[in-house]
Parts: C-alpha cells; sequence; structure tokens
C-alpha cells in the first residue's frame, strides 16, 4: 500500500544524511594526505559529531560553538592555501567548505550543496594521483555520490543502505557506455591556460650535475623511470640499450654540468632501415629531460623538443606520466658537420691531477692516434679497475686518486674519469648521462627501465667520425652491458638499499611473484598508455578506427551508439517486471497460454481457479477429461494441501502430468478438435450457477 | 461423518425445496460456529430454514419476534418479583436456547438489537451484576427484512459482522414453486424428521473444521481480495481484518463439507459473497450494473 | 483581456484545452514533460567546471569523472520519465462537503511497474508524495478549498517526479471529468417556531409519534411486557400482544420564507444547518423552495436530498457534471 506523505518541506530524511555522510568521507579520505593535519582532525570530529546526532538529537553544540568552529576553519584554510601554490590549498578549501556544511544539514538544498561540492572534490582528486586503484576508488566515490542523491530523492519508509547502493549500480553501469563514447571521442585540447602543478619530486637515478666520488655509496631505487614499446615489437640487443637523457659538457675539476645547448630541428627526414621507432611513457620526474634511445632522431609530440646535443627535453616540467612517439637510429653516420665550439668540449682546469696528465703526455710522447689513447685508457681499466658500487670516497686530485690509487668504483666513476683523460689528450669528449638496460614485458611487449638502470658514458669527438660512443664501464664489466642489473647485482649489498627493495628482491627471487609483478606492471602500461595518455593516443587511434575524423563522422559515432543504448536502457526501464511464480503456478499459465493460441476463450480468466479450469477445460475438451480431473486435483494438493502430509513424488507426478497434457492439447488443435463451441470463461457465471 | 453432513443437507433440502445452496451455506455457518443472518421478503421460507435446521441437529430452539417496543430484558430475561418468596427471581430470557430464531431483527430498537449482538459476541449474558453463560453450542439465526421497507432500524455496520454469513433465499424457480404447491405447507412435517447431528457430533465436526490446513498460497489469495475491496471504487469500506478471518472461518467449514482437509480458493470464492456483503459498504448513489462483489472475485487472480 | 491574464493562467487554459476531462488518464509520453530542475542545472555546471578542470590539466581521469556525471545526467532523464509513464489515474466520486470546507478528491492511481516519490496536488509546490508498488491500486484523497455553493469543478491535478536523481522534473497536469458538490455553509440561527407548517401545530421537536394501533396477535416469546393487552388478558381472551404500526416521526418544514429579511445565502446556510438538525434527530421533515418542494422524509438518502438542492438553488449551475 502507497504511503502517503505530506511533503510541503523538504526535509533530509536520516537516510539521506547517513549516506551524505558516507559519501563526504568517502570522496575526501584519500586527499587526507594533502589537507592540513589539523583540518583532517577537526573534520573527523565534525562528522563523527553529526552522525551521532543523527541517532539522537542530544548533542547539540550551541550556535556561538558553531560559528567558532566555522570562523577558525575557514580562517586556518585561508592562511594555509595562500601559502601553498598548489592544488592541496583547492582541495583543502573544498574539504572544509563541505565539512562545514555538513553541520548544517538539514533541507535538501544542504544535500546538494554537498554532493555538488563532493563531484568536484571526487575530479580534484584525480590531480593528485591517477594510479589504477585509486581510480577504482574514484569509481566507489561516484557510487556513494549517486547514492546519496538517490536517497535525498527516496521516501524515508525505504532500506538505506543496501537498496540505493543496487539501484545506484545500476544507474551508473547504465551510464557508462556513453561515458566511455564521450571519452572516446570527445576532442582533446591543450590547456586553455597555464596552470601551477606542484608535485613532490620524484626519485630519478640522475641530476643535473656529477660529481663523482661525493658520496661512497650508491643509493638507488627500483621506480620505474619509464617504459618504451615498439613499433615493431622488437626491443633492440641488449648491448644497445643506450637511453639518452642529457650530456654533461662543462668540468670544472670537480664534476660535471649539464651543458648549454640550443634547440634543434627534429631529424625527421631519414629513412633506414635501422631507423627504430618507439613510443615511451615517461614517469613524472618534476624536469624536463626526457628518453631516447641513442641516437635519437626525432619526435612526433609537440611537447618534445630536441636539442643540439642529441637529447629530448619536455618544454615543461614533466608533471604527470607523458606519452611521445621517437625515432632513433642504433648506428649513427657522421654527417660531416663540423663540430661546433669545439674548445668547449676540450676545456680543462689548468692544473690539478698530475699523474693523469702525465700519463697523457707519456702518450703523446709515444704518437699514439686518438683511437689508440681510448684503447691504452680502456686496457689499462680492463687489467686493473673493479666495478663496485660502493667505491671509496675520493678528494684532492680526484681523478688521478681513482686512476692510481683506488681503481675501483661504478659508471660515474670510468665516464667522469675517461672524459677528463680524453679532453687532456686532445680529444673532445663529453659524458652523457641516461639508462642502460630495460627489462622486457613479455605480456604487453614493452621495455621498462627502472631508476637503479642509470648509466653514464662517455662521447668522443673523432675527426671524421664524429662522435663516438665510449662506455668504459664495458671495459671493466661487461656484463653489466649485457645481464640485468637486477641479476648482476643482487648478492651485493649495496644494491638497492631502500627498504622497499626488500619485497622487490624477494620479488625478483621467486619465480611466480615475479611473473604476478611482470602481469601487474603489463596491465599498468596499458592504463598508462591508454587511459592516462589517451590524450596523445586519441587522433591516432580514431584515425585507426575510422579513417579521416570529420565533425559528421564524429557525430554519428556520438549519436548513433548513444541513441541505441539510450533505447536499450529505456527499454529495459519500461518493460514491465514479470511476476514472481510458483514453478507449479508456471504450468497453469503455460497450459493456459497453450489453449489462448487456439481460441483466446480458453485462456484462464484471472478469478478463475484451477478446479474451476479444468472443469470448464473438461466440458469444451471431453477427450482430456480423466487428465484434466487428475490433473487439478494433483495442483490442488501440491499448492494447497499441507506440505508435510504430501507424498514425494506428488510434484514429479503433477510436472509429468502436466507436460502429457500440454503434448495432448498441442496434439488435439492439430487435428483441429480444440476451438469448436467453446464455452466462455464466465468466473460469476461459474461461481453463482454453483451457489445459487 | 461427511456422509452425515450430506443426509443433514438433504434431509433439509427435502423440505426447504430447491434451495440446496443456501441450505448448504448455512450448514456451513453452524459448522464454523458462526451465526447467520437470513435477510429476505417475509414468506420465503426463512423460518422454515432455520426451524428445520434446529430439528436436524438436535438443538433446543426458540423463536423471538423482534418489535420495535422491545427492551433488551425482553431477550436476555430480568428480575420478577416473586410473591411468595417477597425476592427477585432471574426469570431467564429467551436467549437462554441453543438455537435462537431472531425474526425480524432489523424491527427493534438499536438498543434491543445492541443488546442482543453483545450476547452472541460473548456467548454470555450479564444482568443485575450476575453473568450467566449461554448454553453451547448457541446459534442465532436472525432473520431481517430488507432493509429499505418501513419501519425499520437497520442494523449497525459495527454489528452486523458478529453475524458470520448473510444469505437470502429468494424466490424458487418455477417447477420447485409448483412442487411447493402442490405439497402445501412442508412445516408441519419438520417434527418428523430424523435428528441426523447431535451436538456430540456437531462440536467434533466444528472441531474438524478449524483444523482444516490453510496454506500460504490461499492466505495470499485471501489478502489480495481484502486488498481489492479496500481499494476498490465502488466501495465505501473494505473487508477488515476481521472479515477476512472470517471468510476463513467459513470457507474452512466449505472445504470440510466438500471433504477436504485443506482450503483452496474454490471454498474461499463459494462463501465469499455471503460472509462479506453485509461487511462492506457498498456505494448506493453509483449505477453500477455488475455486483461490486463478484466484481471482486472476477479481477483478483486466484494465482499469485 | 488575454494580455492582462498572468502566463500561468494562460498556461493553464492551453492545458484544460490541449486535454479534454476524462475518466480515466494514463501517462504517455503525450503528457509527460521533463526539464531539468533548478539543481540539475547546478549539476551540470559543476559538470563543466570538471570540465575545464580535466582539460587544463590534460588529466584523463578527470575527464572520466566529467563524462560520468554527465552520462549520469542524461540516463537521469530516462529514469525520471519511466518513473512517470504508464501511470494510470482515474478519478474516484467525491463526497459533497460544505463552503468553506476542504473538499477532498479522490483518485485512484494503478501502474504495472513500481513508481516512486510521486507527488500530486493542486498545487505544484504542496504536494502528497507517495510510492506505488506494481498492480497494487492506491486511492489517493487531495485536498481542494470549496468557496462557492454549486458544482464545483477539480483544478488541474499535478502530478510529478523527482525520483530518483532529482536532476529532473518529470510532470503532467491531469484533467478529470470531476467535480465536486459544494453544499451551504451551515449557520446556526433562527427559531425553530419559525419553520413549523401551521397544520403541524401539535407536534412540538422531540415529541414521539404515537404509532397507530394495528391488530392483536397471540403471544410469543420475547414479546414486551408493555404490548400485552393486559385487558383482553384480563377477558380470559389470553395473551395477546398488540401490534403497532410502523414508527412515524413529526413533520417539520424547512421554508423559504421563513426568514425573509436574510440574503439568498444566509437564507440558504440557515435552511442547511436546520436540514443538519432535523437528520441528527431523526426528524421528519421536507423543503419548500421557490419553484421547488421535497416530502417530508427521514434517512440518509432525504437529507442528501434537501442539500443538494439547497446547494444548487438558483445561481449554481445546474448541470455541472456534464460539464
Amino acid at each position: 500500500m502507497a504511503e502517503v506523505v505530506n511533503q510541503t518541506s523538504r526535509e533530509l530524511t536520516p537516510g539521506a544524511k547517513k549516506w551524505l555522510l558516507i559519501m563526504l568521507i568517502t570522496v575526501s579520505a584519500p586527499q587526507l594526505m594533502y589537507v592540513p593535519l589539523w583540518l583532517a582532525v577537526t573534520g573527523g570530529c565534525l562528522l563523527s559529531w553529526v552522525w551521532l546526532t543523527l541517532e539522537r538529537h542530544r548533542y547539540v553544540i550551541p550556535r556561538w560553538g558553531k560559528g567558532v568552529v566555522v570562523i577558525a576553519v575557514i580562517l586556518g584554510v585561508l592562511v594555509f592555501s595562500s601559502q601553498s601554490k598548489g592544488l592541496d590549498g583547492l582541495s583543502s578549501l573544498l574539504i572544509a567548505g563541505a565539512l562545514l556544511k555538513s553541520m548544517e544539514l538539514k533541507k535538501q538544498r544542504d544535500g546538494w550543496v554537498l554532493v555538488l561540492v563532493a563531484c568536484f572534490i571526487a575530479a580534484v582528486g584525480f590531480l593528485f594521483n591517477q594510479s589504477m586503484p585509486s581510480a577504482v576508488y574514484g569509481g566507489v566515490s561516484l557510487l556513494t555520490i549517486v547514492c546519496a542523491l538517490l536517497m535525498m530523492h527516496q521516501g524515508s519508509t525505504q532500506a538505506w543502505l543496501f537498496l540505493p547502493v543496487k539501484k545506484s549500480l545500476f544507474m551508473l553501469l547504465q551510464s557508462i557506455p556513453l561515458m566511455l563514447i564521450l571519452f572516446l571521442i570527445f576532442p582533446r585540447i591543450g590547456p586553455l591556460w597555464s596552470v601551477q602543478y606542484q608535485q613532490s619530486t620524484a626519485k630519478t637515478g640522475l641530476s643535473d650535475r656529477m660529481q663523482p666520488g661525493d658520496i661512497s655509496r650508491l643509493t638507488r631505487s627500483a621506480s620505474v623511470a619509464f617504459r618504451v614499446s615498439f613499433t615493431d615489437n622488437k626491443p633492440p640487443a641488449p648491448e644497445q640499450r643506450y637511453w639518452r637523457v642529457m650530456t654533461f659538457a662543462d668540468f670544472d675539476g670537480q664534476g660535471w654540468s649539464i651543458a648549454d645547448v640550443t634547440k634543434q630541428d627534429m631529424q625527421g627526414d631519414v629513412s633506414d632501415d635501422d631507423l627504430i621507432e618507439y613510443q615511451v611513457i615517461a614517469e613524472p620526474s618534476a624536469s624536463t629531460w626526457l628518453f631516447a634511445l641513442d641516437y635519437p632522431l626525432a619526435s612526433s609530440a609537440s611537447a618534445v623538443q630536441r636539442y643540439s646535443d642529441g637529447t629530448f627535453k619536455a618544454r615543461a616540467a614533466v608533471s604527470q606520466r607523458i606519452s611521445y612517439t621517437a625515432s632513433s637510429l642504433l648506428i649513427k653516420p657522421y654527417d660531416g658537420h663540423p663540430l661546433v665550439n669545439r674548445p668547449r668540449y676540450l676545456a680543462v682546469p689548468a692544473a690539478g691531477n698530475p699523474q693523469t696528465r702525465k700519463m697523457v703526455r707519456q702518450w703523446q710522447q709515444k704518437g699514439f692516434s686518438a683511437e689508440e689513447k681510448i684503447a691504452a685508457l680502456f686496457k689499462n681499466f680492463n687489467q686493473h679497475f673493479t666495478y663496485t658500487l660502493s667505491p671509496q670516497k675520493l678528494q684532492g686530485n680526484r681523478i688521478d686518486q681513482f686512476l692510481f690509487d683506488t681503481r675501483e668504483g661504478f659508471c660515474e666513476h670510468f665516464a667522469n674519469a675517461t672524459a677528463y683523460t680524453l679532453r687532456l689528450a686532445g680529444i673532445p669528449s663529453r659524458v652523457v648521462g641516461g639508462y642502460l638496460g630495460g627489462e622486457w614485458n613479455d605480456y604487453e611487449e614493452y621495455l621498462l627501465i627502472r631508476q637503479y638502470e642509470a648509466h653514464a658514458w662517455v662521447e668522443a669527438w673523432l675527426d671524421g667520425k664524429g662522435w663516438i660512443r665510449l662506455d668504459p664501464t664495458t671495459a671493466v664489466a661487461p656484463e653489466r652491458v649485457i645481464q640485468p642489473f637486477d641479476q648482476l647485482f643482487s648478492s651485493s649489498p649495496e644494491f638497492m638499499a631502500d627498504s622497499s627493495m626488500m619485497a622487490f628482491r624477494l620479488q625478483q627471487n621467486l619465480a611466480w611473484l615475479k611473473t604476478l609483478s611482470l602481469r601487474y606492471d603489463a596491465l599498468n602500461y596499458n592504463w598508462h598508455r591508454w587511459i592516462l595518455g589517451y590524450h596523445q593516443q586519441q587522433n591516432n587511434l580514431l584515425q585507426d578506427w575510422f579513417g579521416q575524423i570529420s565533425l559528421l563522422k564524429m557525430l554519428l559515432l556520438l549519436f548513433i551508439p548513444v541513441g541505441c543504448m539510450l533505447m536499450i536502457v529505456f527499454w529495459w526501464l519500461l518493460k514491465v517486471q514479470s511476476r514472481w511464480m510458483h514453478p507449479v503456478d508456471k504450468e497453469v499459465v503455460a497450459i493456459s497460454d497453450l489453449l489462448a493460441k487456439v481460441s483466446v476463450e480458453l485462456k484462464r480468466a484471472s478469478g478463475e481457479t484451477v478446479q474451476m479450469y479444468s472443469v470448464r477445460l473438461a466440458e469444451t475438451l471431453p477427450e482430456i477429461r480423466a487428465e484434466l480431473d487428475a490433473w487439478s486435483g494433483l495442483y490442488q494438493r501440491l499448492r494447497y494441501a499441507d506440505a508435510s502430509a504430501q507424498a514425494e513424488d506428488t510434484s514429479l507426478q503433477y510436472h509429468r502430468l502436466s507436460q502429457q497434457l500440454m503434448s495432448k492439447i498441442k496434439r488435439l488443435g492439430k487435428q483441429g478438435v480444440i476451438g469448436k463451441g467453446v464455452k466462455q470463461p464466465d468466473v460469476e457465471k461459474q461461481i453463482e450457477t454453483r451457489v445459487w | 461423518m461427511r456422509d452425515r453432513i450430506d443426509q443433514l443437507v438433504d434431509t433439509v433440502s427435502s423440505v426447504v425445496l430447491g434451495k440446496e445452496d443456501v441450505v448448504r451455506l448455512a450448514v456451513a455457518c453452524m459448522l464454523a460456529r458462526g451465526h447467520l443472518l437470513i435477510e429476505d421478503l417475509p414468506g420465503m421460507g426463512k423460518t422454515t430454514l432455520a426451524h428445520t435446521l434446529a430439528h436436524v441437529f438436535g438443538l433446543e430452539y426458540r423463536r423471538v419476534q423482534f418489535t420495535s417496543d422491545m427492551l433488551p430484558a425482553d431477550i436476555l430475561g430480568g428480575a420478577v418479583f416473586n410473591q411468595q418468596t417477597s425476592s427477585f427471581v432471574y426469570h431467564p430470557g429467551p436467549v437462554f436456547t441453543q438455537l435462537l430464531l431472531a425474526d425480524e431483527i432489523n424491527r427493534s430498537t438499536p438498543k434491543t438489537q445492541s443488546a442482543l449482538l453483545e450476547a452472541m459476541e460473548e456467548g454470555q449474558v450479564s444482568s443485575e451484576g450476575v453473568t450467566r453463560q449461554l448454553p453451547s453450542p448457541f446459534f442465532v439465526l436472525a432473520t431481517q427484512n430488507p432493509t429499505n421497507q418501513f419501519g425499520t432500524f437497520p442494523l449497525p455496520e459495527s454489528q452486523l459482522d458478529r453475524f458470520l454469513m448473510k444469505i437470502s433465499l429468494g424466490y424458487p424457480d418455477a417447477d420447485t414453486e409448483k412442487k411447493l404447491l402442490k405439497h402445501g405447507d412442508t412445516r408441519s412435517d419438520i417434527e418428523e424428521l430424523p435428528v441426523c447431528i447431535d451436538s456430540k457430533m456437531l462440536q467434533d465436526i466444528q472441531t474438524a473444521c478449524q483444523q482444516v490446513a490453510v496454506s500460504e498460497p490461499v492466505l495470499d489469495y485471501i489478502q489480495r481480495l481484502a486488498q481489492f475491496s479496500r481499494s476498490s471504487e465502488e466501495i465505501v469500506l473494505g473487508l477488515s481484518p476481521r472479515g477476512a478471518l472470517a471468510l476463513i472461518q467459513a470457507a474452512k467449514a466449505w472445504a470440510y463439507m466438500s471433504g477436504r482437509d485443506f482450503l483452496t480458493p474454490d471454498d474461499v470464492q463459494q462463501v465469499f459473497s455471503s460472509v462479506v456483503e453485509h461487511r462492506l459498504l457498498i456505494r448506493k448513489d453509483l449505477n453500477y450494473q455488475a455486483d461490486p462483489i463478484r466484481a471482486i472475485l472476477t479481477k483478483v487472480d486466484v494465482l499469485s | 483581456m488575454a494580455d492582462r491574464r498572468s502566463l500561468r493562467g494562460r498556461i493553464q487554459a492551453w492545458l484544460v484545452n490541449r486535454y479534454p476531462g476524462q475518466a480515466v488518464i494514463r501517462l504517455t509520453q503525450k503528457r509527460i514533460y521533463i526539464l531539468p530542475t533548478l539543481a540539475g542545472s547546478a549539476y551540470l555546471l559543476v559538470v563543466l567546471l570538471i570540465l575545464l578542470l580535466a582539460v587544463n590539466y590534460q588529466n584523463n581521469l578527470a575527464y572520466a569523472v566529467c563524462f560520468t556525471l554527465l552520462s549520469l545526467f542524461i540516463t537521469a532523464i530516462l529514469h525520471t520519465y519511466a518513473n512517470l509513464s504508464g501511470l494510470e489515474s482515474r478519478a474516484l466520486l467525491t463526497e459533497p462537503v460544505f463552503v468553506g470546507d476542504e473538499a477532498y478528491f479522490r483518485y485512484q492511481l494503478n501502474t504495472d511497474r513500481g513508481l516512486f516519490q510521486l507527488g500530486l496536488g493542486f498545487d505544484k509546490a504542496q504536494c502528497m508524495t507517495l510510492d506505488l508498488v506494481a498492480n497494487r491500486p492506491a486511492n489517493v484523497e487531495i485536498p481542494s478549498l470549496c468557496s462557492q455553493r454549486g458544482w464545483q469543478q477539480a483544478d488541474l491535478l499535478y502530478i510529478g517526479s523527482l525520483y530518483p536523481l532529482g536532476l529532473f522534473r518529470a510532470w503532467s497536469w491531469l484533467r478529470f471529468e470531476q467535480s465536486v458538490l459544494v453544499y451551504p455553509k451551515p449557520v446556526a440561527g433562527g427559531e425553530i417556531e419559525a419553520l413549523r407548517g401551521a397544520e403541524q401545530h401539535k407536534h412540538a421537536v422531540g415529541a414521539r409519534g404515537d404509532d397507530e394501533f394495528q391488530e392483536l396477535k397471540s403471544y410469543y416469546p420475547g414479546a414486551t411486557k408493555s404490548s400485552i393487552a393486559w385487558k383482553v388478558y384480563a377477558k380470559g381472551h389470553g395473551l395477546q400482544v398488540k401490534e403497532h404500526q410502523g414508527y412515524a416521526g413529526n413533520e417539520l418544514w424547512l421554508d423559504w420564507d421563513s426568514w425573509p429579511e436574510l440574503s439568498v445565502e444566509a437564507r440558504l446556510s440557515r435552511l442547511c444547518y436546520w436540514a443538519l438538525v432535523f437528520s441528527q434527530s431523526g426528524s421528519r421533515f421536507g423543503l419548500r423552495l421557490p419553484g421547488k418542494q421535497i416530502a417530508p422524509a427521514t434517512g440518509v438518502e432525504h437529507k442528501k436530498n434537501v442539500l443538494t438542492q439547497l446547494a444548487l438553488y438558483g445561481g449554481g449551475p445546474e448541470d455541472g457534471r456534464s460539464g
């Protein structure tokens, strides 16, 4: 029966209030890290208090108390957001506003304010975190928003917990196809105005200054630097996986700093069999460095700029994952251009490292060619040096100390010494910073490069050959190039001193865990590539699928599937829910429907009991009178008699008899027996004839 | 015992000619321990039916003619001054009997009607501070003239439902009437009829009727009927829960008489009209051709 | 003239012309209107803000949130529409009321799907809200103030719903062929003496009418002691009971000319009051109006008859029902 409520004032029901609070908690929970602690604590207290007042109206805070809280929170948040430049301020403002509003939850209008703010908070949340779990969580947040909205417009009599969840889930699921289509085809345009994006700086294996010897221990992390997929799905050989990031051209005696380089046009016109095309998905790094396979040629992405030292840089700091396509050559032919600014690549401080200078002088006295000098140096490395991740500290004439004293170190030490020595020897050289290696993921066919694979090597300018890559590390430890880094050093304690590495090492040791991790990373990769980086994929994807994009096509693409989808939802909504029927009753309906096909009059009338129906049928169909009688008797016993007193096979018997009846009716129908002289179903008459 | 019931019905029908269905309903009403209201024009055989029923059940029987100046004490009894003993002695009224035929009940004033109806409800009479139990079994067979007749006090709706059923005999059909005319008055034969069911057996049967099983689907059906009557346009006041209970009670007796120990919707439909009609307030100012009560039966689906 | 009418009035008039009065109305797309609510518009604004956010930060998950909310908005159209579609409403008979009272217009609502939070009322702002269960007809009564006697036509009935999300309002205006009879407002006053016809002087109000003696019958159990003809018994004729003719009340006349000093409406109000008083006490009374006379009688039907005549006197449109 309908419940009639007068709804002149639209007050929120307790159920709606509960859901509004649940929504608020769910939506703002992930952002608690970004808001000041005092706000989180105040919010927690406020929400628990509001929840308590829902149950009983005892804990009422006086008006002035509320006023104090409101003013204090507003002042605090204003101070906080004026100090923080990024999104934290915005997020705090939104959350504080919603929290304060939750104290005044009375009318439907208040509920609406909360819901709308919650929508916005949910969206802002994705600016902080775009991982897959956070996306799933975002879905849950949206569900609670819909639930709250639904509860606000539902009667107070209905269950408040599961019913709205079910209904909201249905509504969201029905909305998803349309959402996907919009997501797919909505044109992605560039930012309308520049926004400040503050992000905690990601750890990288690279820094903008290279000063070997400062630290005695290399701490590296296993976090992902970038991922690369290749157009032909084949990665280059391990020894060719040099990922160029930056070049260091200026040496001040202690360390190397990044060279000022000029922008350069992309070299897009090279067509070569050796050309490798690939797509990079770079993790955020808060710097402009980008990653490219040595030797980079061109990138189609507008955000990527090529520089004269052969590196790529982003036009703005990489604060979010970006993806870009690029092409490279593994072996770069000399293009004949002379070296620009030669003195710069020969510049060394006038004094220092006397032993090294002496060694170079000896080479020159011997009349070594450039190649011979390099070979001599590498031979020296190979014979007398060891590769270690925890070398001794260097002081004073660092290169002398390294070359003639400690004779141990990692890539940076070798690159440093090599470049210095070559410059002394009159060979223009520079240090290149980047990554070496990468883990091939078979499931999604991409190369995963982690931060611990950071590497440094040297490039030397040989007249007539151009810049040549020299990796002194290969001379010391060739296996560093060929074997995966983690396998190589998994036993050395200095490898990955991070605490998080423990899990990583465990993972590397257990095969299945490694598989799982690879699979997860594959999923993550796709997530980054197709969802988070969709704006970079959209054009290609749509063109691949639908050819040249035109407005008409876009509109058709939008309206045809959306129309179909909406029609389906509409049909589903307007469909009359079929009543639940007892299986025993279903057979009655089946027989009645079967007979109705022959003659409408033989359909069971709504007020007609099965007994009466069978009697009426027996009058028109005397051929099956016996079956009908037995059938209706069984029906009555099954449906109306005491269940405990029944034989077990009554039900079976009934169903068998029903089937038998149906087949007989079908046969009779074919013979044309049924349908002549049919008696009308007149329930009134039937009842009447038996009583009055 | 069921043969005895059939035999009883046959016996009554041999006196009240051509009305076997009504007789069955009346018997069912008594088996369900309910009081019966017979509404009909004078001369249709109401009294004969009541008299015969009393006889074949072997019940003690009294008849009270209700009039407008009747007082409650005229039915319930009252204290009479005895000159020999110089004290008031309670004289039981006609209500102290196993079967009371209350003739033309709607001729008396509401006060008197109430007194009887209260006694029916409670099975006892309170007079001058003493409560006296009515005999068991105790039935009231009341007759009433159609309420639109002149000089009647219609029974209040709230008290009408003390009667389990309201039936009406109606005119006999042509054949029966001819037979009736030929045989003349059959009333004198009543005394010679055999007693078919004695009061011991009656009580057993009543208990058996109570034990008829009512399954969930039937309860559902009854609930739907009640629900429909409440939302029907033609009916001002729908069936009360008490009315629905009465329906089950009567239908159980009918089921028992039909030889079943469980209730089916057929039983409900059979007794529906007579149980329900006087419990509903039907809107009179609408000109409906169809009987709204039977419309309920046709519109409510038996299968849920 | 048309310019002077308010917009609402014009819309009402248009609706009245658009839909002929009916007894049963089934809501279909011809009748259901649907528009975003104010809150729905605010929601769209927030969606737009989120879109700006997504564009500016090139954040595809924010895009996803934006599009999910937008899709939900569009899905809500269907849901809200479906929550009204297929509703069958039927106007039921309305009990007559007195001027100044609220008439309860009764409607029966039925649907083959469950419908939620339907709002019904003659005024959009003041609605009853109810949930409907499939195939369970529900009766609702909607009050409407009656200020004029005679037949009063029911206003357009607003029926609408915000369910499920309140983003949209689906509504319809129903016009039923339905009216209520409004009796004059009963106003106490005047003397009962003035009502008495000259020939009824022997009857005082409240006096019991003598029943006429009809016949003697032989005694039967239960006959009252007072009705026993003791005199006859004394004569040795056995116990006989005096039978009396039916109960007859005194006759009173409600006369239009009793209070010549009153205005038409005041007279009707007073007559109405006395008609109620007499019905209450069960007296027999008749009604004399100019050109109309109702013979004395008792009972509910008679009372209705009298009140109807009073309601429809003179100015009251005689056949408001068919109009």
